[in-house]
């Protein structure tokens, strides 16, 4: 018996080390922003460096950060962004504490290259249809989208390029194969069911969705986490 | 080794497990989406189908890159549905750009699906609920059976209420088996 539950006791730690590992390796290989990409070979020296040996993907210079604006627009039939301040002035300063908040879990993280100095400040404007394929990466919560169904509340939108060279809008012209050109993220303004909350609202609206949870997991797409592996476009 | 030390060592076998579950859950899932129960799929959706899909085209339509799907259309069960049907869904390719949304169903020609379509007056199907309303057949040739699995069944879906992830859903089910269910659904309705 002390020997059978041994072995069962190495096959489970063994098989537990084996799938922690595999599934850890997957996720990394997912994931291509801050990263590891493979340079093309076929363009010239200077883009590609010359080699096909996988090399550490987006690392910002000191100059350069990424820039993230949000649409001030909110939506006022439905109400869906509900804070505890309800003047106008301090329930845009609360909304972008949360876009802050929800930014800073993620330049947070212990031993990414994703430092808080990598990630500007975020940026108000006024315009409702910030986002779009421009090459400025927007947050909207008042954005009507086509893509929108009973079900589902946010969705990130990410375009990346798989030549070197190639731009969208404003946008950098892409360096390394698999670069975001733009990113948005859209939160349903429309259904008059979902409501989401800033932490400082959600006591006194239990049933609204928890905007920072619902921000901080979308900002992960932003950035280009958790990309498909399915072959999706 | 005693009786409370192999359980203690059970417990952590089991706990760890459960924390790489979760691990794996909060990297791999996709857009934020809230659970649609298979009653509710039925009673919101416009038109339910069983379809073999036939290609897809790319085009920019304000200012965003969208996929139209044609499916054939194999079996109606609810709504009306001409032989053919274009559904739209955000993301795809054009040229050297991809523009991607996780939990947006993708489809390749020749396979066939369930799709519990939705619809605004004047808009092309979209998928309701994306993954949640896509249910893809699988066909074991050998047996000759043919199963239906969800697409979110195969994706933890978010709940921003727990902040935790969940899968669930409709998982290598007979084809027969699923009808019922699906018939039993929509009779609820009326």
């Amino acid at each position: 018996m002390r020997l059978d539950f041994q072995t069962i006791r190495q096959k489970l730690s063994s098989t537990f080390v084996s799938v922690f590992y595999l599934a850890w390796t997957a996720q990394a290989a997912a994931g291509y922003a801050f990263n590891q990409v493979v340079p093309d070979v076929r363009q010239p020296l200077a883009l590609s460096g010359g080699s096909a040996c996988p090399v550490r993907a987006h690392q910002l210079s000191a100059a350069s950060s990424i820039a993230v604006r949000w649409s001030t627009t909110l939506g006022t039939n439905p109400v869906s962004i509900l804070t505890q301040n309800q003047a106008a002035a301090a329930r845009l300063t609360e909304i972008e504490q949360v876009i802050s908040q929800s930014l800073a879990v993620w330049t947070g993280v212990s031993g990414t290259t994703l430092l808080p100095a990598t990630v500007a400040p975020p940026l108000r404007v006024a315009t409702q249809n910030a986002c779009g394929s421009d090459g400025l990466n927007s947050i909207c919560f008042d954005q009507a989208d086509m893509a929108f169904t009973p079900g589902v509340l946010a969705f990130t939108r990410v375009i990346t390029s798989d030549a070197l060279g190639e731009q969208i809008g404003s946008s950098p012209a892409a360096t390394q194969l698999g670069q975001i050109l733009d990113a948005d993220i859209y939160f349903d303004p429309t259904d008059a069911q979902v409501a989401f909350a800033t932490p400082a609202a959600l006591p006194a609206s239990p049933k609204a969705y928890d905007l920072q949870s619902v921000l901080t997991h979308e900002l992960g797409h932003f950035l280009g986490f958790s990309h498909s592996l399915s072959g999706a476009p | 080794m005693s009786f409370a030390e192999r359980r203690r060592f059970l417990w952590i076998c089991f706990l760890a497990g459960l924390a790489l579950l979760a691990l794996t859950a909060a990297l791999t899932s996709g857009t934020t989406l809230t659970r649609l129960r298979f009653e509710d799929l039925a009673q919101q959706s416009s038109a339910i189908a069983r379809l073999r899909c036939l290609g897809s085209e790319f085009h920019w339509e304000r200012g965003e890159l969208w996929t139209e799907t044609r499916f054939e259309v194999l079996e109606t069960n609810k709504g009306l549905l001409a032989g053919l049907v274009t559904v739209r869904t955000i993301g795809g390719t054009f040229g050297h750009l991809h523009s991607h949304v996780d939990g947006v169903p993708v489809f390749r020609a020749g396979e066939e699906v369930y799709l519990f379509l939705w619809e605004r007056p004047g808009e092309p199907y979209r998928v309701l609920g994306w993954a949640q309303g896509t249910f893809r057949i699988a066909r074991n040739a050998d047996a000759g059976t043919e199963t239906v699995t969800q697409d979110s069944a195969m994706a933890p879906i978010f709940d921003p209420r727990t902040r935790t992830f969940r899968r669930g859903g409709i998982r290598n089910l007979p084809v027969g088996i699923f009808q019922l269910k699906l018939r039993k659904a929509l009779e609820q309705k009326d």
